[in-house]
């Protein structure tokens, strides 16, 4: 008998650690799709949603007119590994499907079925408080967010549609909680629901959290970086950059009380709902510690800190350039992109007053 | 009497001067045409370019698309500009009037036809640099303005084709209405190319009165701007990043002190090369306009011995940058510059982009239904 086990999840619930311990090595009993890379979010929706992909791929470097041929190729390995796949258990991991539509996920279900005997769902769900700072982190750092809205967070839409589409005893959901992991650590409990043995040597944590620091200056970038024709500005800043940020500071991201109560006003149904499915508690402390974010104001003033540490770290990038000739080229490239940048701005300050002087 | 002066440049013979020195002030018996920017190269080959591609090629801007009612605009501000002058003298000023035919040879016959039925007489003047001297200054003038890069420049010189670019004025005005003039410090009025214009247009004009524009650059400035075009990667669309050149230009203005000159070996060959035209020129001006290659140590011999001299700029360079970094008197929004910038940078270290891949193609393939 063939299971194929879908982890979906959801974000910020330790995937990456997941996907990269499983694309680690061979498995003697699991087989972890090697299609695509280690997250098969991009797969799947490429495959059962390339419309929605598309604009994705096109920005991780693929050319308009590749896709079609990259999304069959993609088909076909796939196929492939199935039909050729001799181990009773076949894992799939994609944090995006939750934000799938209930027609994408039959799709991939109907896909599996046709290949497996049985399907097993396997989904994290964080609780409230860390969810909404994790994710307004993130979408900060994808260049999303540019202005301090707290985000709501939707369980019930994320959820429940699997219970349908697999039916409820497939659906396995657990709380992202240390206290509630095996050992406290998701990789490991991810590993033992699904009959796979790990020492601890094989589990690789990918820790993609960052400082408040780091979410200070990326936010103030948002707010005031500038996009323009056919750059790459608005796109997200590649990870070494992220990184070299992290030497900013280690202060933890924080929202206050004051900042999150709306949102978890707003989602009390939600997370009513999350509570009945998990059967247990699902709300989670706020911070009331000082160092919590309320205002746009404070996270910018947090920024304003990092200026002469944010210079260094250009400095220092600048530096990497061994070539004189070529230093020469990037720092008057970057004078001419700054005079850009700047006309930019003041040419959108412009529209804006010509926009307000026409219709008051 | 009535009469409207064309000034046709040459390139490198100090046109923006006289363009600025003349817009800058209203004259008691000159009009100096105020439609479009001082310089009326633009305005001029768009109205009277009759091909539109030729024009979209040179302005690849959005503003560009609606080429037929800017040109519609512009040609009915000329001549209602044109219509309404009450001094006897109007004067025209676009040096690319005798640059690569940006113009057209129809385009400068219907300049002429417009301007005849306002004036009595067309008096065309234009000022010619010596060859050596003129590719110099040409290859200093390409490095400015380059805005193509991509690894695209090359220390390669290029001939002056003199009779293809002023035969036509004599033809087109008459000879006898075409004054060529030597542009050499020595023999211009006054050593100076807007003085010795003013003079031979009869308007009274002090030193004072005179605005320097588009000054030569230092060796140390020029290879600073050859290398950026040799090594930068642009990947933006073009109407910013054009637009944006200038500030490279002007922040390297402050950059070394020596003068920028080619060897006789890079040269002479050019030189050799335009042998006949330069005899043409000689026979047509009625003088000498050879000149003597430089020589000494510090001409540039090599595109190696130029990106030598700016590989030497790097920290001033960089100095350059930094302070107009610091410019930014917000902090959370120099924050943002610096990001984006570190942005930039990987993106340029990484090379064009699929975008920019994709609308290359896509040149290429409108190239081809064409």
């Amino acid at each position: 008998m063939r299971t194929a086990i879908l982890h979906i999840g959801m974000h910020k619930t330790g995937s990456t650690s997941i996907q990269k311990t499983l694309e680690s090595r061979e498995w003697d009993k699991h087989h972890f799709v090697r299609v695509g890379g280690s997250n098969h979010s991009p797969l799947l929706r490429a495959l059962f949603d390339s419309r929605a992909m598309e604009g994705n791929l096109v920005e991780k470097g693929h050319a308009r007119e590749d896709i079609p041929g990259l999304i069959a190729l993609w088909r076909r390995q796939l196929d492939a590994e199935f039909r050729t796949l001799e181990k009773p258990t076949i894992v799939l991991s994609a944090e995006v499907l939750p934000e799938l539509s209930t027609p994408r996920i039959e799709a991939i279900r109907d896909y599996l079925m046709a290949r497996v005997d049985n399907i097993r769902v396997v989904g994290y769900a964080r609780m409230p408080v860390g969810l909404i700072q994790s994710d307004m982190q993130q979408k900060i750092r994808s260049g999303h967010l540019r202005n301090f809205k707290v985000p709501r967070q939707h369980y019930r839409t994320q959820f429940e549609k699997f219970d349908k589409i697999f039916g409820a005893e497939n659906v396995e959901l657990i709380k992202f909680d240390r206290n509630s992991l095996d050992q406290g650590d998701v990789v490991t409990d991810f590993a033992r629901r699904i009959g796979l043995a790990l020492t601890s040597e094989d589990i690789i944590h990918r820790n993609s959290s960052l400082s408040l620091e780091a979410v200070a200056v990326l936010y103030a970038r948002n707010k005031f970086g500038v996009d323009l024709p056919g750059s790459p500005v608005r796109k997200l800043l590649p990870n070494r950059i992220v990184k070299s940020l992290e030497a900013l500071g280690s202060t933890k991201f924080q929202l206050s009380s004051r900042a999150l109560q709306p949102a978890l006003d707003e989602m009390s149904e939600d997370i009513d709902w999350l509570e009945n499915r998990f059967g247990q508690s699902m709300r989670d402390m706020q911070s009331d510690h000082s160092g919590g974010i309320s205002s746009e104001k404070e996270l910018l003033t947090v920024a304003d800190a990092q200026v002469d540490a944010v210079r260094s770290l250009l400095i220092a990038e600048l530096g990497n350039q061994p070539q004189a000739r070529s230093a020469v080229a990037e720092s008057l490239y970057q004078l001419q992109f700054l005079h850009v940048q700047r006309q930019a701005i003041a040419d959108e300050r412009k529209k804006r007053r010509v926009t307000r002087a026409v219709s008051p | 009497m009535r009469t409207a002066f064309v000034h046709i440049g040459m390139h490198k013979t100090g046109s923006s001067s006289i363009q600025q020195t003349l817009a800058a002030q209203d004259w008691p018996e000159h009009h100096y045409v105020r439609e479009g920017p001082p310089n009326h190269s633009v305005m001029l080959r768009t109205v009277f370019q009759d091909n539109l591609r030729k024009l979209k090629n040179l302005e690849a801007d959005a503003s560009w698309k609606n080429l037929p009612e800017i040109r519609e605009r512009l040609r009915k501000g000329l001549e209602t500009e044109l219509g309404q002058v009450t001094k006897p003298n109007i004067i025209l000023s676009a040096e690319d009037l005798s640059g690569r035919n940006t113009v057209g040879r129809s385009g400068i016959e219907a300049l002429r036809d417009l301007l005849m039925l306002h004036v009595d007489r067309i008096q065309v003047i234009g000022y010619v640099r010596s060859p050596a001297s003129l590719i110099q200054s040409a290859f200093q003038q390409k490095a400015k303005v380059h805005s193509s890069s991509q690894n695209r420049a090359m220390l390669e010189l290029h001939k002056i084709p003199y009779r293809a670019r002023l035969e036509k004025f004599d033809t087109i005005f008459g000879r006898e209405n075409v004054t060529l003039v030597k542009f050499n410090r020595k023999s211009l009025i006054g050593g100076d190319v807007v003085l010795d214009f003013a003079e031979r247009i009869g308007l009274p004009i002090t030193v004072e009165d005179v605005v320097q524009a588009n000054v030569s650059l230092s060796q140390e400035a020029v290879a600073a701007l050859y290398a950026r075009n040799k090594y930068g990667i642009r990947p933006l669309e073009i109407g910013p990043w054009h637009r944006a050149r200038q500030t490279a230009r002007l922040a390297v203005e402050g950059l070394g002190s020596g003068t920028f000159r080619l060897s006789a070996a890079l040269l002479q060959p050019v030189l050799d090369e335009m042998a006949a035209d330069i005899d043409w020129l000689e026979a047509r001006m009625g003088e000498p306009i050879r000149d003597a290659p430089p020589e000494g140590a510090d001409c540039i011999g090599s595109e190696t011995e130029l990106l030598a001299v700016a590989g030497a700029q790097q920290e001033a360079v960089r100095s350059l940058f930094l302070a107009e970094l610091d410019k930014q008197p917000d902090a959370p929004k120099s924050v943002a510059e610096m990001l984006d910038l570190m942005q930039f940078l990987a993106m340029s270290r990484r090379g064009p982009g699929p975008q920019k891949r994709q609308r290359k193609q896509g040149r290429t393939q409108r190239g081809a239904e064409t």
